[in-house]
């Protein structure tokens, strides 16, 4: 049952069953917390949940509504955003409409805004009307890793349902039957994320960006060779931020515990006896504020440039 | 499945859903029409998730089966092609092979099982009318309704039928003007039922009602209303929420009577609002014994005047009107003559049809 099986987040799922099995849906959800942990498969599922007539309080995953939603032809069911753009005004507006109109099939209207936060102030100002008195029968579910970015007037009008990130033990649990040697270090790149912990591409591509991020900042590589494009910038960025908060925790706690390259041991203890915890932990806070400042408009290219030059005392 | 049609008959049927079937919709599955033939004889059904059709279609079916086609694609191919009979036959994987004459197609169409299902129609209580009465009462009562209004229940058509008064009234409005158009009700209907039609379910309505001389059908359900003719049935979902309590803005005191050659005032507003202000247009009437004069005036252009004779006696008034608004009703209506029922400069207007007490419109004055 496909509510049932997200891992990690019993309670808010425990929260969305109740709801379903008492039918007392609000109308508005908003579904936060940090991105990868699964909020936007649970409001997926959530909203076949509500259409489902199987089951009173999870989806089926059979009938011909789970069916039709999985596959994004369900007529009462809508889902716009998660691309890399904003949401604009009249994809809200067109959802304004189709909520304004009886259900197609006579059930609820459920309309899920996935990176609820992308929606520009337009946009977002045209939801608030719908909101504010929706229509009967409908139910709407932002989802957005960073609510902060929505504007007030919008988060009070929605039900928060906070997902937080996956105990790294659930994560083993999930993962011995797959990977059996790699769970281990998969829990801990994955950093809480479901989703990235099955990622059969997860350890390679750590092992690509890390030693690429080396290579240019030891001259062996240009810049410009290891960079594949600006899609590419979260990537390097968490990367970056991995191995500085690791050579942090080595240098704080002396111990390989808590690690996430904890593969990389004998690396970060090096890195750690080279430099001194103070201008670590410096550069790491800088790189979190260029990370935040990324959604205006930097160019990426140069902050990758600008972000190997600040990397290079601690990582030649 | 493989069937033969009569270009003719195809071309007929896939005219019908034209203005359904969304040419660039983001869900690929809704710019396809179903056909299928089975048991029950064949059809194409098409839906746009607000309207949907089923029609029969004339065929020789030599293996039954569903096939989802582009219609618009098949719509052009079946303009085009030189041959009075085309097999339409489906093949693996979706492929549809389209044959006519020496001319040979081969579409790519999608699984069937994707097409949504066909709303539940079922239990609904009908009334009956005359197709050209349908096209009528939507005809004079479409162009009020509001377009892309914040307030989602103007933007479509109120049927309100009332059993005990056994009138079926429909209303349309955008808040700045009113039409009311009503006929008998022909069957009896055990409750009143009050729902609102969205915009283009109703001009796609008019242009159903418009193709047939039958009677047709009107069903209320719960979430739909069903027009069915012909064999044709088109389904719409209706808007949600309450619709205005209109009759509270049809002014009740309206003594002074305005009678006018319909075509007269309508070209005399017509020609006066060529030199209004484009973003008001406002043209301004006044009235006096047996003459009005419909005028406008811009300060970067000038002025313009048209009077029209008119049956008026009583104290002279002066009104502003919005010139498209009343455009609109006049060319809406039908009759030789109309009658304005005024009281001053800021009540609104009622028009008439002379003589016709089923049908009238209300207009909110402007400042002149």
């Amino acid at each position: 049952m496909p509510l049932a099986s997200i891992i990690g987040q019993d309670r808010t799922i425990a929260l969305l069953r109740g709801i379903l099995r008492r039918n007392i849906a609000a109308h508005c959800y908003l579904f936060s917390g940090e991105g990868g942990i699964g909020k936007t498969q649970a409001a997926h599922e959530f909203a076949k949940a509500l259409l489902c007539r199987e089951i009173p309080d999870d989806a089926c995953g059979v009938c011909a509504n789970c069916e039709r939603i999985d596959a994004g032809i369900h007529p009462d069911v809508r889902t716009i955003g998660g691309e890399e753009r904003q949401i604009k005004i009249d994809e809200i507006r067109a959802i304004d409409e189709s909520l304004g109109k009886k259900a197609f099939e006579g059930g609820r209207k459920v309309v899920v805004v996935r990176q609820a936060d992308t929606m520009n102030s337009a946009a977002a100002n045209a939801f608030l009307k719908t909101l504010e008195e929706p229509p009967p029968e409908s139910v709407i579910i932002l989802v957005s890793s960073r609510p902060e970015l929505l504007p007030d007037t919008i988060r009070s009008r929605a039900q928060n349902v906070r997902f937080y990130p996956v105990p790294r033990g659930e994560i083993v649990r999930m993962l011995e039957p797959e990977f059996r040697g790699e769970a281990d270090i998969r829990s801990r790149l994955a950093s809480g994320r479901a989703s990235l912990a099955v990622d059969p591409e997860l350890l390679k591509r750590r092992d690509e960006f890390l030693d690429g991020l080396r290579r240019a900042v030891r001259g062996e590589a240009e810049a410009d060779q290891i960079w594949g494009g600006r899609e590419e910038i979260d990537l390097w960025m968490d990367q970056a931020i991995a191995w500085l908060r690791d050579i942090v925790a080595w240098q704080a706690s002396g111990s390989s515990a808590l690690l996430v390259n904890a593969d990389r041991e004998r690396e970060i203890q090096a890195a750690a006896s080279r430099s001194n915890i103070k201008a670590v932990s410096s550069l790491l806070s800088e790189i979190y504020r260029v990370k935040e400042l990324l959604r205006f408009n930097l160019n990426k290219q140069i902050t990758f440039q600008y972000i190997l030059m600040r990397l290079a005392p601690v990582l030649r | 499945m493989k069937l033969t049609v009569s270009r003719e008959s195809l071309l007929k049927g896939l005219q019908v859903i034209q203005g359904i079937v969304e040419a660039k919709s983001t869900i690929s599955i809704l710019s396809h029409m179903l056909l299928s033939s089975g048991e029950n004889g064949t059809t194409i059904s098409a839906t746009d998730l607000e309207i949907a059709v089923r029609e029969p279609l004339e065929a020789a079916v030599h293996s039954t089966g569903s096939a989802c086609i582009p219609a618009k694609k098949l719509y052009e191919i079946v303009r085009e092609i030189n041959s009075q009979e085309i097999t339409i036959e489906q093949l693996e994987n979706n492929w549809i092979n389209i044959t006519g004459g020496r001319s040979k197609f081969r579409l790519i169409g999608l699984p069937e099982k994707d097409f949504p299902q066909f709303p539940d129609i079922s239990g609904g209580e009908s009334i009956t009318m005359a197709a050209s009465d349908l096209s009528d009462i939507i005809n004079k009562t479409l162009y009020a309704t509001g377009d892309n209004d914040a307030r989602y229940s103007l933007n479509g058509l109120l049927f309100h039928a009332n059993p005990s008064t056994g009138r079926l009234v429909v209303v349309g409005t955008d808040g700045h003007r009113l039409a009311v158009a009503s006929k008998d009700l022909a069957a009896s209907l055990s409750e009143e039922r009050k729902v609102i039609l969205p915009r283009k379910a109703a001009s796609e309505a008019r242009k159903l009602a418009d193709s047939t001389a039958n009677d047709i059908t009107i069903s209320f359900n719960n979430n739909n209303l069903v027009f069915s003719v012909d064999g044709i049935v088109m389904i719409s979902r209706l808007i949600e929420g309450s619709y205005p309590n209109y009759e509270q803005v049809i002014p009740r005191n309206n003594e002074k009577r305005m009678k006018g050659t319909r075509t007269e005032l309508l070209g005399a507003v017509k020609r006066a609002a060529l030199v209004g202000r484009e973003k008001t247009f406002t043209v301004r009437l006044e009235i006096s014994e047996g003459l009005a004069v419909f005028s406008s005036n811009n300060p970067e252009l000038g002025e313009a005047n048209e009077p029209v004779e008119v049956e008026y006696s009583g104290e002279p008034l002066t009104l502003g009107f919005n010139a498209r608004h009343t455009v609109d009703l006049l060319q809406a209506m039908n009759g030789e003559f109309v009658t304005m029922e005024l009281q001053d400069s800021l009540i609104p207007a009622i028009i008439r049809e002379t003589g016709n007490t089923d049908y009238f419109c209300v207009l909110m004055p402007m400042r002149t």
